[in-house]
């Protein structure tokens, strides 16, 4: 036996867990079940909630990611890596817990917030700021190893044929990390939109407000199973259109030529 | 000796390693030669502007690049630079031809691809034009490369070993192409090469780079003669007698 198939077998039983639970779900579900789960007024809203909340979450992380991504990708910031990484090894309930000491009312920031008459917990601006924090470090690492492709000698073949700083940069680094920052945004959006454990601590579980998709799926589980079961295959659906959409485009970007 | 076509007086601190050169040559192509880590390569990316002396002064073509007593740094967009690095650096979302498009000097876009086209055409490269390097040889990339640097008709032109990657039957065409260009009305060349055909070619004036100093520098007929340093001995012990 050959060592790759070596290597497939003995990875198999891990691929076999990871999409079994899926296959179980996506088997377990009627379309008459499914059909039942959208018409509800509920669901419509946790979806609408949902992708809203995740594009606006992804939209913000990518305008301030790609920036702190290329600057880390300039140079060797163990520290600065290691705090962007921190939402990946801290339990989401720990960052709920975080934001609130931090925003809500009698946290850190809480008195200026307040004297600004802002009050971010149990808003959507906090499912966002959740969806974010929770997402930021697969996009920001993926951007990051993307920009270290990009050599400080093209950027100045760049700058030597007339172009200034920030034309180099748009004109050379940019389109070359394109396909990395792309995979990068649809990774960090399909962890927003499973983002579950932040939101509920630190946005709370209100029908119609805070209750994105994963939240739904929560408080389903307590009335019917069956219910449960469709709003699930409702987030598997989009978070997957989501990942083939953006790979689509990141691939055909790469194909030509 | 007439006016120097290439001045350099730097000081780089490259963190650890520190860099004390004195240069001068004449008009004419100017070849550097040395070991590995000798610093070749960060002199041509002091020239073409990707890194600033700690002190010094830089001067090519009666133009001042760098004094650092007077405050001055001409960025590399306003250096007229043709620059072909050690490991090419083509712009990998870009197709041969918009690579070479890239440099070229004023024009609407389709004239710029006309010449960039033209100077594919000269390399031998016209039926590649639409490829993206990532599915180009090594040596096809060099040579694209070189064709970006030379359609940008650079004042200043730095060559690292811009045939290193070419097989030996690809390399004629191009040192014969590069003999003219060197010499090129105005234009001050920097090359890296080991390469003894192409030195004997372009005749240039010969700078031996060791541990960050300029150790040796002369028309290279005359360095070619001397046994009593071992690179340059090594590098021209093939022409024997000869030299």
């Amino acid at each position: 036996m050959s060592g790759r198939r070596l290597a497939l077998l003995a990875g198999l039983p891990l691929l076999v867990v990871l999409v079994l639970p899926v296959v179980g779900l996506v088997a377990g579900t009627g379309p008459a079940e499914l059909r039942a789960a959208l018409a509800a007024p509920d669901t419509r809203a946790a979806l609408g909630l949902s992708l809203r909340t995740t594009a606006l979450a992804t939209a913000l992380l990518v305008a301030g990611g790609t920036p702190l991504a290329w600057w880390l990708s300039r140079g060797r910031h163990p520290r600065v890596v290691a705090a962007v990484q921190l939402p990946v090894v801290l339990p989401p309930a720990v960052m709920g817990v975080a934001l609130l000491e931090t925003f809500g009312r009698h946290g850190l920031l809480g008195a200026p917030l307040a004297a600004a008459g802002l009050s971010l917990p149990f808003s959507r601006a906090a499912v966002v700021l959740a969806q974010l924090v929770v997402a930021a470090p697969l996009y920001v690492l993926t951007a990051q190893a993307a920009f270290r492709g990009v050599s400080e000698d093209a950027l100045l073949v760049a700058r030597t044929l007339g172009r200034g700083p920030l034309g180099a940069w748009t004109a050379v680094a940019l389109p070359a990390a394109l396909p990395g920052l792309v995979g990068g945004a649809a990774l960090a959006w399909a962890r927003a939109l499973g983002e579950f454990g932040a939101t509920l601590l630190f946005a709370g579980n209100l029908p119609g407000r805070t209750r994105t998709l994963p939240l739904a799926i929560y408080a389903a589980m307590e009335r019917d199973l069956a219910e449960a079961r469709a709003v699930a295959v409702l987030l598997v659906a989009v978070a997957l259109a989501l990942l083939v959409g953006l790979r689509l485009l990141a691939t055909r970007e790469d194909a030509d030529g | 000796m007439a006016e120097p076509a290439l001045e350099i007086r730097a000081r780089l601190a490259l963190g650890g390693a520190a860099m004390a050169v004195d240069l001068s040559a004449p008009a004419g192509p100017v070849a550097l030669v040395g070991p590995n880590g000798a610093g070749k390569t960060t002199l041509l990316r002091l020239l073409a502007g990707g890194l600033r002396p700690e002190a010094g002064r830089v001067v090519a073509g009666g133009r001042v690049l760098v004094d650092t007593a007077a405050g001055t740094a001409l960025p590399p967009e306003a250096r007229g630079v043709g620059y072909l690095p050690q490991h090419h650096e083509l712009f990998p979302h870009l197709t041969a031809l918009d690579n070479v498009a890239f440099g070229v000097p004023g024009g609407d876009r389709s004239a710029r691809r006309g010449r960039a086209r033209a100077w594919l055409e000269r390399l031998g490269l016209a039926h590649l034009a639409d490829r993206r390097p990532r599915r180009l040889s090594g040596g096809e990339r060099q040579k694209v490369a070189l064709a970006r640097a030379l359609a940008a008709e650079p004042r200043l032109l730095l060559l690292d070993e811009p045939t290193a990657a070419l097989d030996v039957t690809a390399r004629p065409a191009v040192r014969a192409l590069l003999a003219a260009e060197l010499r090129a009305p105005g234009r001050v060349a920097v090359v890296v090469t080991h390469d003894l055909r192409e030195l004997l070619a372009w005749r240039p004036h010969l700078v031996l780079v060791e541990a960050g100093r300029v150790v040796a520098a002369g028309p290279c007929a005359e360095l070619a003669r001397r046994r009593d340093h071992p690179f340059l001995a090594e590098l021209f012990a093939p022409l024997g007698d000869r030299a």
